[in-house]
C-alpha cells in the first residue's frame, strides 16, 4: 500500500559506487582554466545585475493553467521562473521555456524587461511544443558538450568546436569536438554507455542555464584556450545586432549559443549518446558526438526508444564545421529568437 | 503448618529428584497454594526455604522465551515490511501526473479530480432536471438536455423523436458536445496554418 | 454426440467478467447481494451515470450489459427476457426505456454498452476505491476530456521521422534488388 503523501522528493541521488571510481591521476580535470572562466562570468553577471540600478515594477499577465494571474514583478531582475514560482509549483517543475507577448522566446532565468504577457511552454504544450522541442534539443547539445569536456582522461584534450542549429527531425543532437592524441577512435559500447550515464548524472544535479550577453573581448578572454571558439566569437559578434555574444553556463561549463535554452537540466529525461563519427574537415579530424533524448514526462516504451537510438546512430547530416557562414548564426531582426 | 510442610517436601524432592517434584506438583498433591490450611501461617514472613523455591520458580523454569534465533531475513522483514505484501518504507509516488487541461494533479488511470468535479456538478443538475420532468411515466424517447438558446440553433427535424429538457442557463465554456458525434460538415478549406513554423 | 455450441448459447459481452463474483458484504447473504445489485442496475438505467464504489460498479456492469444484450437479441415479446427485465428493473417505467430507448440506441454497437471509470480518490475521507459507471450515449457532458493531439510531441516527431527513414531505406533496398534481378535476367 503506497502512502498517499504527495512526495515529490528525489528518491535516489546518484552516487558513484566506490568500486568504479578511478584512482588514476589521469582523471582529474584541469580546474585552473575553468575557475578563471567562471570567475570572469560571475563578475560580468554581477556587473550586469548592478547596472539595473533602481528597482522598478512591471506588470506581468499570465493566461493559462491553473489560473489567470496578474503579477507585479521587478523590472530587469525578475525572471519567468520567478513568475512561475508565484503561480504554481507544477509550472515551476515542468516549464522549460517562456513566450513573452506571443512573439519572443525567453529563457526561464533571463530577466524580463517590461510589462508583458507571458506563456509557459513545456514538453506537452498545446497545440504545438515546437519551440520547446527545439530549445530542448539545443540544450541537450550543450549538456553533451559539458559532458565531453570532462569525460576524457588528462592526456586527451577535448576542444569543443560547436554544435549546429537544432533539428529535431534529424533524430539526433550533435556536438563537434576535436580530440587531441586520438586520431583514430571508435567508441566501444561501454564508452558510449558511460557518456550517456555521465549526461544523465549531470542532468540530475539540476543545473540552471545561466544566460549572459557579453562583449566580444570578454568572450575572447573566456575562450582563450579554445582555438575554434576564438575564431567564432568575432563572427558571431559581427552578426548580432548589439555586438554581443550570448553565453550559457551550466555548473562550471560555459558555451556560446544564440537561441533560448530550457531553464534547468533536470528536464532531461532519458538520454543516450548513440554514436561518434569521425569527420575530416579543414580543421583536421573532428569527432561528431550524436545522441538522442526525451524530456522528463514523455513516456515511451523501451522498444520504441530503441528505434530512436538506432536511427540516431546514423551520421547526422547537419552542416559540417568547416562550412563557411554556418547557419547557426543567421542574423535576425533582434538578438533574441522570435516567432512570427 | 501444613503449607510449610508441603513446601519443605517440594524443596526436598526438587533437590533430589525433579520428576518426583513434578509429580508432587501436578500428580497427587494439590497445588501448593490450595493446601494452606492455616491463613495465619501465610502471613508469617517467608523462611529461607520458601525463598529458595520461589526463586527456583522464577529463574529455573523459563516461560514464553524464544526457542530459536530470529534470522536477519525475518528481522528485516518485520522491520521494513515486504514489497509484495505490505512495504513499510515510504516510497515516492510515480503515478501522479499533471492534467494538460486544467493543470491539477491526477492519479494515473484515474480521472482528473478538477475536471471530473466540473462534469459531476453539471451531471447532477441534468439528472435532477430530467427526473423532475419525466417523473414516473414510461420513458419512450431519448432525452436531450439543452441550454438557453440552443434549441433554436438547430432545425425542427433535428429534435424529432427526442424528449427535450431545457435548462435555463448559459452553456459552460468547457462543454463540447461534438466529441464523438459525426458531422456532415467536411474538412475546412482554409489554408492558413498557425503557428507559421509548424513542424 | 450433438454438443451445442456453448459460445453461441449466450451473447458475448464486450467487458471483462471475473470468474468469481464479489460477496458485497451483505447481512442477508447472496439474496441480499442480488437485491443490492438490482437497486444499482435500476439506478443505472434511470440516471445513466452513477458514482459508486468500484466493486459494486464492476458487478452491476456485468448484469446491466447482460440484460441489455438479451433485450437486443430477443426483443420485448420474448417471455424469459421480459421476466428477467421485470426482476432486475424495479421501477417499471424503465422497462419501457430499456426496450424502446436503449435497445435502438445500442443495437448497432460494436463496443460495450457501459463505461466504467476510476474516480479520483476523495483523500483522506473515503477508503474504498470509487468509480463512475455510465451508459454510453447518455446526454450528459463527457467524462473524458477532449483528446489531445499528440502528433507534435517530441517523441512522436522522432518516431515519425524514424519511420520515414526506415521506409526510404527499404524502398531503396527493394529497388536495388529489383534492378539486380533485371540485370541477372538479362
Amino acid at each position: 500500500m503506497k502512502c498517499f503523501t504527495s512526495c515529490f522528493y528525489k528518491k535516489y541521488t546518484y552516487t558513484l559506487s566506490r568500486r568504479y571510481v578511478s584512482t588514476s591521476k589521469n582523471v582529474e580535470p584541469l580546474s585552473e582554466i575553468v575557475a578563471y572562466q567562471n570567475n570572469l562570468f560571475d563578475n560580468e553577471q554581477k556587473k550586469q545585475k548592478e547596472a539595473v540600478g533602481r528597482i522598478e515594477k512591471m506588470i506581468i499577465k499570465y493566461h493559462g493553467v491553473p489560473e489567470n494571474v496578474t503579477l507585479s514583478m521587478n523590472k530587469g531582475i525578475s525572471t519567468p521562473y520567478d513568475c512561475a514560482k508565484h503561480i504554481s509549483e507544477m509550472l515551476v517543475k515542468r516549464t522549460g521555456l517562456a513566450l513573452v507577448d506571443n512573439t519572443h522566446l525567453w529563457d526561464m532565468h533571463r530577466p524580463l524587461e517590461s510589462d508583458c504577457e507571458i506563456t509557459f511552454m513545456h514538453a506537452q504544450h498545446l497545440p504545438d511544443p515546437y519551440h520547446f522541442n527545439r530549445a530542448y534539443w539545443r540544450s541537450c547539445s550543450l549538456i553533451l558538450g559539458a559532458v565531453i569536456s570532462k569525460a576524457f582522461k588528462n592526456d586527451i584534450q577535448p576542444t569543443l568546436h560547436s554544435f549546429p542549429s537544432p533539428n529535431v527531425k534529424s533524430g539526433s543532437f550533435v556536438y563537434d569536438v576535436e580530440l587531441s592524441n586520438l586520431p583514430e577512435w571508435t567508441p566501444t559500447e561501454n564508452e558510449l554507455r558511460i557518456l550517456s550515464a555521465n549526461m544523465v548524472k549531470l542532468a540530475q544535479t539540476s543545473y540552471r542555464f545561466d544566460r549572459l550577453a557579453v562583449s566580444e573581448e570578454l568572450a575572447l578572454d573566456i575562450f582563450q584556450d579554445n582555438k575554434f571558439k576564438k575564431e567564432q566569437v568575432p563572427n558571431i559578434a559581427q552578426q548580432s545586432i548589439d555586438k554581443k555574444v550570448i553565453l550559457y553556463r551550466i555548473g562550471d561549463h560555459i558555451d556560446i549559443s544564440k537561441g533560448p535554452m530550457i531553464g534547468n537540466t533536470d528536464l532531461l529525461g532519458r538520454c543516450t549518446i548513440t554514436a561518434v563519427h569521425r569527420l575530416d574537415t579543414k580543421y583536421g579530424h573532428l569527432y561528431r558526438f550524436q545522441g538522442v533524448s526525451l524530456p522528463k514526462g514523455i513516456m515511451l516504451n523501451h522498444f520504441a526508444y530503441s528505434l530512436l537510438e538506432q536511427r540516431a546512430k546514423k551520421l547526422n547530416a547537419a552542416r559540417l564545421p568547416d562550412q563557411v557562414n554556418n547557419d547557426m548564426f543567421v542574423p535576425r531582426f533582434s538578438s533574441e529568437d522570435s516567432i512570427a | 503448618m501444613k503449607g510449610l510442610l508441603t513446601f519443605k517436601r517440594i524443596k526436598n524432592h526438587l533437590t533430589f529428584n525433579f520428576n518426583a517434584f513434578c509429580n508432587v506438583l501436578f500428580g497427587q498433591m494439590p497445588p501448593p497454594a490450595l493446601s494452606f490450611a492455616n491463613p495465619v501461617e501465610t502471613l508469617k514472613p517467608s523462611s529461607q526455604h520458601l525463598i529458595d523455591v520461589q526463586q527456583l520458580f522464577k529463574n529455573s523454569i523459563l516461560w514464553a522465551v524464544p526457542k530459536h534465533r530470529r534470522t536477519i531475513e525475518k528481522r528485516l522483514g518485520r522491520k521494513f515490511g515486504y514489497i509484495t505484501e505490505f512495504y513499510k518504507m515510504l516510497m515516492p509516488r510515480t503515478d501522479l501526473f499533471t492534467c494538460n487541461h486544467c493543470g491539477h494533479y491526477y492519479q494515473r488511470r484515474h480521472l482528473c479530480p478538477n475536471c471530473y468535479k466540473r462534469v459531476k456538478d453539471e451531471t447532477t443538475e441534468f439528472q435532477e432536471v430530467i427526473e423532475k420532468e419525466l417523473g414516473l411515466d414510461p420513458i419512450e424517447q431519448e432525452v436531450v438536455v439543452l441550454y438557453k438558446g440552443e434549441k433554436t440553433k438547430k432545425p425542427e427535424e433535428f429534435w424529432k423523436g427526442k424528449r427535450i429538457v431545457e435548462l435555463k442557463r448559459e452553456k459552460p465554456v468547457w462543454f463540447c458536445r461534438n466529441l464523438l458525434q459525426r458531422t456532415t460538415i467536411g474538412n475546412s478549406d482554409c489554408k492558413d496554418v498557425k503557428p507559421s513554423e509548424l513542424a | 454426440m450433438n454438443q451445442a455450441e456453448v459460445s453461441q448459447l449466450i451473447s458475448k459481452l464486450r467487458i471483462r467478467i471475473s470468474p468469481r463474483h464479489k460477496n458485497l458484504k451483505c447481512p442477508e447473504g447472496p439474496q441480499g447481494r442480488l437485491n443490492k445489485l438490482r437497486k444499482t442496475v435500476n439506478a443505472l438505467f434511470k440516471y445513466e451515470r452513477l458514482e459508486l464504489n468500484y466493486t459494486i460498479a464492476d458487478e452491476t456492469r456485468g448484469y446491466a450489459e447482460r440484460l441489455i444484450s438479451e433485450a437486443i437479441r430477443h426483443g420485448d415479446t420474448h417471455k424469459p427476457t421480459m421476466e428477467m427485465a421485470d426482476y432486475w428493473i424495479e421501477e417499471k417505467q424503465l422497462i419501457h426505456k430499456l426496450f424502446k430507448v436503449l435497445v435502438p440506441r445500442f443495437s448497432d454497437y460494436k463496443t460495450s454498452y457501459t463505461m466504467l471509470y476510476r474516480a479520483p480518490k476523495a483523500y483522506p475521507d473515503i477508503v474504498y476505491p470509487r468509480s463512475v459507471l455510465e451508459l454510453r450515449g447518455n446526454p450528459f457532458p463527457s467524462i473524458l476530456p477532449q483528446r489531445i493531439d499528440q502528433r507534435n510531441f517530441i517523441h512522436n516527431i522522432l518516431l515519425e521521422e524514424a519511420k520515414k527513414a526506415y521506409r526510404a531505406e527499404k524502398y531503396e533496398q527493394i529497388t536495388k534488388s529489383l534492378n539486380e534481378q533485371d540485370v541477372v535476367d538479362k
